[in-house]
């Protein structure tokens, strides 16, 4: 039971971390094309698609734990 | 279907003679998209028709008054072009003419309204210096200017020492003190000879004199003088009303002239300036531009027809460096994805346009993530819903394409069994369900019989063994997804660079990421003992795909290798996302809304509530996050490794309901 606890915190690790990172990338992405849309309304797409390029290190992290707790099952 | 609607590029050479009747012929077939003529030493630029500027002149006026009469142009114009007005019937006389009586009746009005606003102003100052007075219960007459008598007026901070101070100076005063709103008002009158001391004393009470210029000569009570002059004022306000009223009514007749008279000025006036965009010699003016290849044999014989046969028309051969316009063509249910290249760029001319391939791939993507029966459908009445609400052109598109989306939802809701998180329901429901034909089984969970919807998949537990791993089956799917996508896209790659930069260079800038991942594929099983080869043949392939890259590509190629690995496991979010989404549905339904329900009575209604509440918010997030990673794994995993961009829409000069509509 205690190795099932040290498990989900790690998944909970793993997630969570990766999810602070991805905020921290997108949050000076975002403000900057922010700033780019406000002289340039054309830019919208492609400032959305680097906005949301970081969004990879969260899903990587969201599949680590699910791998993590697939473990805890096994 | 795989490529923007093909060109023909031709270059027109006209007599000046004929250059305007071949505009106007030019503007109502409304095909040619004209590319600008840059000055040469050999050929300057055209000039704009004589007719121009005087367009252009009528053209301002119409604008000014418009603007006047603050009616909205943009609607009304593609409304009045498309259904009833012909506006090209109407001629340029008729309208200088309108535009001339219209400015004249404007100005006329205009000044009836400034003089009257003057006479009220005059009025209002009068208002306010009596309004000071009022307060001082004196008759008008007072305050008019004296041979021997000084007189003050104005407003003081009041201490009841004034009076004393006066009475030091003379008793020869009169002073009278009054509230006024805020402020205390005082009027005092005294021989002329005291002026001096009497000017020193009320300062030390912060005196500000007031004017009151306006009401001498006046006679009679203030509040009398100015009850009669608000009277007056507020006529004098009827009369501009009407005035006002009389301006809305002519805005109102002229409207439908105004608009249909502006919108055939401003096709005149884009005619008589499109000569700038020729190139032109004494005699002669050259024009070059692209027609759709569809439209060519009608343009060329409507041009000889209004050339009477001189105009020379020569095809010209697209080469690399044209920029030939781009038209993306597609069948009504594919269109709607041309968003998606509007978003991010159009495909050049010669590019493949992935429109109807991102037709399956976008909702299949969207569906694997949100897929869920009950989610489908609402989210597909909520789309179905504000495309009657929304009118723009653009975000109609978006709508369509995420009822596209909906419908792979609802399809992928019954492959992996799901409704709304549920994937079973209890005994009772499950039998009376069961009961009515639809094909629900029992199985035991945790000692209770539960009814299972079918599946193909089980989204949630589904399980494969991978290399004495247990991985989620939805991972691994999202990861072959991945695979074929990605080398879909290098195919892709493949075939443009084959049509801009030749076999050579497509073959070793993208045939070598296939082989160096089947080199890499071979070189896995065959170390985990999958297949039964030496290791050094995968080994082998992966290097010489390695060498062909830094042929193709270069040190770049080389550095992108690990790149490759991280796209194809970007795809690993198909499944990930798809976990998120029906993990927070489970536990809404049975973490917090489960415990109220089995408690029964009072308790059933919140747990209603909060699984409304909790569903909305999961579908909320259903629809933006697969949108957002959908979008992305398009954009960034799939058209890196074709897509160029950076085409011109095409945008052909003339009338055409196409282009108008785009332009909203």
């Amino acid at each position: 039971m205690a190795e099932a606890g040290l498990i989900a915190i790690g998944a909970a690790l793993a997630f969570g971390l990766s999810a602070i990172a991805a905020g921290i990338a997108e949050k000076q992405i975002g403000a900057a094309a922010i700033g780019a849309m406000a002289e340039k309304e054309e830019l919208f797409g492609k400032g959305l698609i680097l906005t949301v390029i970081p969004e990879s290190i969260v899903i990587f992290g969201l599949v680590v734990a699910i791998l993590i707790i697939g473990m805890a099952a096994a | 279907m795989l490529y923007s609607q093909r060109m023909v590029k031709l270059r027109i050479y006209v007599h000046k003679k004929y250059v305007k009747t071949l505009i106007d012929k030019l503007h109502s077939l409304g095909v040619l998209h004209i590319e600008e003529h840059k000055k040469t030493d050999d050929l300057d630029i055209g000039e704009s028709m004589i007719a121009g500027n005087e367009i252009a002149e009528q053209l301002v006026a119409i604008r000014s008054i418009i603007d006047y009469f603050k009616l909205d142009t943009k609607l009304n114009i593609s409304n009045l072009t498309i259904h009833n007005v012909n506006y090209q019937k109407q001629s340029f006389s008729d309208i200088k003419n309108g535009i001339k009586r219209i400015q004249q009746l404007i100005s006329s009005l205009e000044n009836k309204k400034q003089d009257l606003q003057k006479i009220i102003e005059n009025k209002r100052e009068v208002l306010e210096q009596l309004d000071i007075l009022t307060s001082l219960y004196l008759d008008l007459e007072s305050y008019q200017s004296y041979k021997t008598l000084s007189m003050f007026v104005g407003f003081i901070d009041y201490d009841p020492k004034i009076r004393n101070d006066m009475a030091e100076l003379t008793s020869q005063h009169k002073l009278h003190i009054s509230q006024n709103g805020k402020r205390q008002v005082m009027a005092l009158f005294l021989p002329r000879k005291y002026e001096l001391q009497a000017e020193e004393i009320l300062k030390t009470y912060n005196f500000s004199p007031a004017a009151i210029d306006k009401v001498q000569g006046m006679k009679g009570s203030p509040l009398g003088a100015s009850n009669k002059l608000k009277a007056e004022e507020a006529f004098l306000n009827q009369e501009k009303e009407a005035i006002d009223a009389e301006l809305q009514k002519h805005a109102r007749q002229n409207k439908q002239f105004l608009l249909t008279s502006y919108k055939y000025l401003e096709t005149e006036s884009k005619k008589a300036m499109l000569p700038l965009h020729f190139g032109q010699t004494k005699h002669i003016n050259i024009l070059t531009g692209y027609v759709p290849k569809e439209s060519l044999e009608n343009t060329i014989s409507s041009i000889n027809n209004v050339s009477k046969n001189s105009a020379y028309i020569e095809q010209v051969e697209i080469t690399q460096k044209d920029k030939v316009p781009v038209n993306l063509k597609h069948s009504r249910l594919v269109t709607p994805f041309e968003f998606f290249l509007n978003l991010y760029s159009l495909p050049k001319y010669k590019e493949i346009d992935p429109t109807s391939l991102i037709f399956f791939t976008f909702p299949l993507f969207f569906g694997i993530m949100l897929g869920d029966v009950v989610y489908g459908i609402i989210t597909l009445l909520l789309f179905r819903f504000l495309k009657t609400k929304i009118n723009s052109p653009n975000a109609n598109k978006l709508l369509s394409v995420m009822m596209f989306a909906s419908l792979a939802t609802i399809a992928f809701g019954f492959v992996f069994g799901e409704y709304m998180g549920f994937e079973s329901v209890n005994e009772e429901i499950g039998y009376s369900l069961k009961s009515i034909g639809l094909p629900l089984h029992a199985v035991m969970h945790e000692g209770n019989t539960v009814y299972e919807f079918p599946r193909l998949l089980n989204r949630l537990h589904g399980e494969m063994e991978l290399f004495g791993y247990s991985i989620n089956t939805v991972l691994i799917i999202g990861a072959i997804i991945g695979f074929i996508h990605i080398n879909l896209g290098l195919l892709m790659g493949f075939l443009n660079e084959l049509s801009s930069h030749g076999f050579k260079h497509a073959f070793f800038a993208k045939i070598s990421w296939i082989v160096l991942q089947l080199g890499a594929v071979l070189l896995i099983s065959s170390l985990q003992g999958a297949v039964n080869l030496h290791w050094g043949v995968g080994a082998g392939i992966l290097a010489l795909s390695v060498i062909m890259l830094f042929i193709g590509e270069g040190i770049i190629g080389l550095i992108e290798i690990p790149g490759l690995l991280s796209n194809i496991l970007s795809y690993l979010r198909l499944g990930a996302v798809a976990l998120a989404s029906v993990g927070l549905a489970v536990v809404i339904n049975e973490q917090l809304a489960g415990p109220f329900l089995h408690k029964g009575g009072v308790y059933i209604l919140l747990g209603v509530v909060i699984l409304i509440m909790g569903h909305a918010v999961n579908i909320a997030l259903g629809v933006i996050g697969p949108f957002l990673h959908s979008l992305r794994l398009h954009y960034v995993e799939y058209f890196t490794k074709f897509f160029h961009g950076g085409g011109i829409p095409y945008a052909p000069f003339g009338v055409n309901e196409k282009s108008i509509k785009k332009a909203n």
